[in-house]
């Protein structure tokens, strides 16, 4: 009888550190991201959340330490198609650039198709579904120069989702979302991480919301403060310590958590 | 103006013509989103050195130009790399030594001479039946190239990092773009000369994004602006006696003036 193959983590950094003319932004952080999870990266300004996703992409100065995707080091990936990434900065490098939306949504499929004139018909047919879940299929002959910021936002998010990945990166995916939207926007990604298993890391401010709906925490303040489950959060002497207990207990109040105050 | 389409020397302007801004039109839109639109002109004044040592040693000028000219492309790239300077200086500097080589050439060969003088200022109704077969062999080899690549370069040319993360070799098509525009430039000196050629890369790329709501129709309006300046301008030196070169570059100024003025906001 052979044991059961461990399933390759999408994300593992092990003292991972990443500097920026000697400082470091990120300060030996360590974590694993199984498949299907879904991740809120939270912490303050300057605490390394962006600088953690672009070291997965090979966007930040290289790394110190262990830090693999899929099984491979970051620096050597080159499975792009497993890989969906949604950048903090959406502004278009001109006003008057000439894209319609849907041409934006299909540069997310560029690793399924890179070498063909044209776009195949089940590119189309992903092109159309992330339209579709982002909200803006009637958007899509619409140049993007037009948009407001926030439809601008719901482009970048379905040039993401287009490419169906096995692990999306969204850094400041709700950034100039309407609220109605925003809360559309986190039941179609959590529709997507359930019946797609597709692993999610979502950097976000917004930690009130996050805790509603990812299944795991990573709390960065340049070094890891913590990972684990929104309960665990809760209870965390680690997080207790740098919020105080009231405050730590109204955050986990406000999601339902055990750890939180009132009617248990 | 039709029975002028039977002279040898029109047909052949028209078809070297056509091509050569067909392919710096569709060239010029990548460049000009992707801000190397002075590329061009870097490109062209270095031709014009590389011309004048041609002449001077009594070569075939597009055989020197045109590696002289890739190599330059590839400089102006380097240069910011690994030389702490900014693209802009990296051209000014290879744009002013080969103006000043193209001066040194001409006056070893003898001062300036009548072909220095048709490269400078571009001669399309002289082009040979030679010239012809070079110039639409390789505009059509560039325009297949760029569309071959297009949807890479059009996603690096939107959000370059976003491009590398799905896979687009973002280094790699930006060099070969830039050999592509030293191919296209000196293929259109003999059009317009060295001192015009750019604005074969540049207007119909200007003109296009005043009007254009899509890439695809970027591109489109692009070719048929490049195209239509050369028709235009051939027949306003055939009818009015102009110099080519010069009409067929205010054809394309007046095309952008009326762009901007009519375009939808």
């Amino acid at each position: 009888m052979t044991a059961p193959v461990q399933p390759v983590a999408p994300v593992v950094a092990k003292d991972l550190t990443v500097r920026f003319g000697g400082a470091a932004v990120l300060d030996r952080v360590s974590f694993r991201v199984g498949p299907g999870d879904y991740v809120g990266v939270v912490g303050p300004n300057g605490s390394g959340k962006t600088t953690l996703i672009r070291a997965l992409l090979g966007l930040s100065p290289p790394p110190e330490g262990r830090l693999e995707l899929f099984g491979e080091p970051a620096a050597s990936f080159r499975q792009w198609r497993r890989i969906g990434y949604l950048p903090q900065s959406t502004t278009p490098p001109m006003p008057r650039f000439p894209a319609t939306v849907e041409e934006i949504v299909a540069c997310g499929r560029l690793p399924h198709a890179a070498g063909r004139m044209r776009l195949p018909a089940a590119d189309r047919a992903a092109v159309e579904r992330a339209l579709a879940a982002a909200g803006i299929a009637d958007l899509r002959r619409t140049p993007v120069g037009s948009l407001s910021g926030g439809q601008r936002q719901r482009v970048f998010v379905a040039r993401a989702l287009a490419a169906e990945p096995d692990l999306l990166l969204l850094d400041e995916p709700t950034v100039a979302l309407d609220p109605v939207y925003r809360d559309d926007f986190y039941r179609t990604l959590g529709a997507w991480n359930r019946e797609r298993g597709t692993t999610i890391l979502l950097v976000t401010h917004d930690s009130a919301t996050i805790g509603h709906h990812a299944s795991k925490l990573l709390y960065l303040d340049r070094s890891l403060v913590f990972f684990g489950s929104f309960a665990d959060f809760c209870a965390s002497p680690a997080m207790t310590q740098r919020f105080g207990e009231f405050q730590q207990h109204m955050v986990c109040h406000q999601h339902g958590c055990p750890g939180g105050l009132g009617p248990q | 103006m039709i029975e002028a389409l039977q002279f040898g020397f029109m047909q052949r302007a028209l078809a070297a013509g056509l091509f050569v801004a067909a392919a710096c039109a569709l060239l010029g839109v990548f460049l000009v989103l992707r801000r190397c639109s002075m590329m061009g002109e870097g490109l062209a004044h270095f031709a014009f050195g590389s011309v004048g040592l041609a002449l001077l040693l009594s070569l075939p000028p597009l055989a020197v130009a045109v590696p002289l000219a890739v190599l330059a492309s590839l400089l102006i790239l380097k240069l910011p790399e690994r030389g702490g300077m900014f693209g802009d200086a990296a051209i000014g500097m290879v744009s002013a030594t080969g103006v000043a080589a193209g001066v040194l050439f001409a006056s070893l060969g003898g001062g300036f001479n009548v072909d220095l003088f048709s490269y400078l200022f571009g001669d399309i109704l002289s082009v040979t039946r030679a010239e012809v077969g070079v110039a639409v062999g390789l505009s059509a080899a560039v325009g297949a190239v760029l569309l071959r690549f297009r949807r890479q370069l059009f996603a690096m040319a939107f959000d370059a990092e976003h491009a590398r993360t799905a896979g687009v070799p973002v280094k790699r098509l930006d060099r070969a773009l830039a050999a592509l525009t030293a191919l296209t430039v000196v293929l259109g000196i003999r059009v317009v000369g060295t001192m015009l050629v750019s604005s074969l890369l540049i207007f119909p790329a200007a003109t296009a994004l005043q009007v254009a709501r899509s890439f695809r129709g970027a591109l489109a309006v692009a070719v048929a602006v490049g195209t239509g300046s050369i028709l235009a301008g051939i027949a306003a030196a055939y009818l009015f006696d102009v110099p080519a070169g010069s009409a067929i570059v205010l054809v394309n100024a007046a095309l952008f003036a009326v762009a901007r003025l009519t375009r939808r906001e």
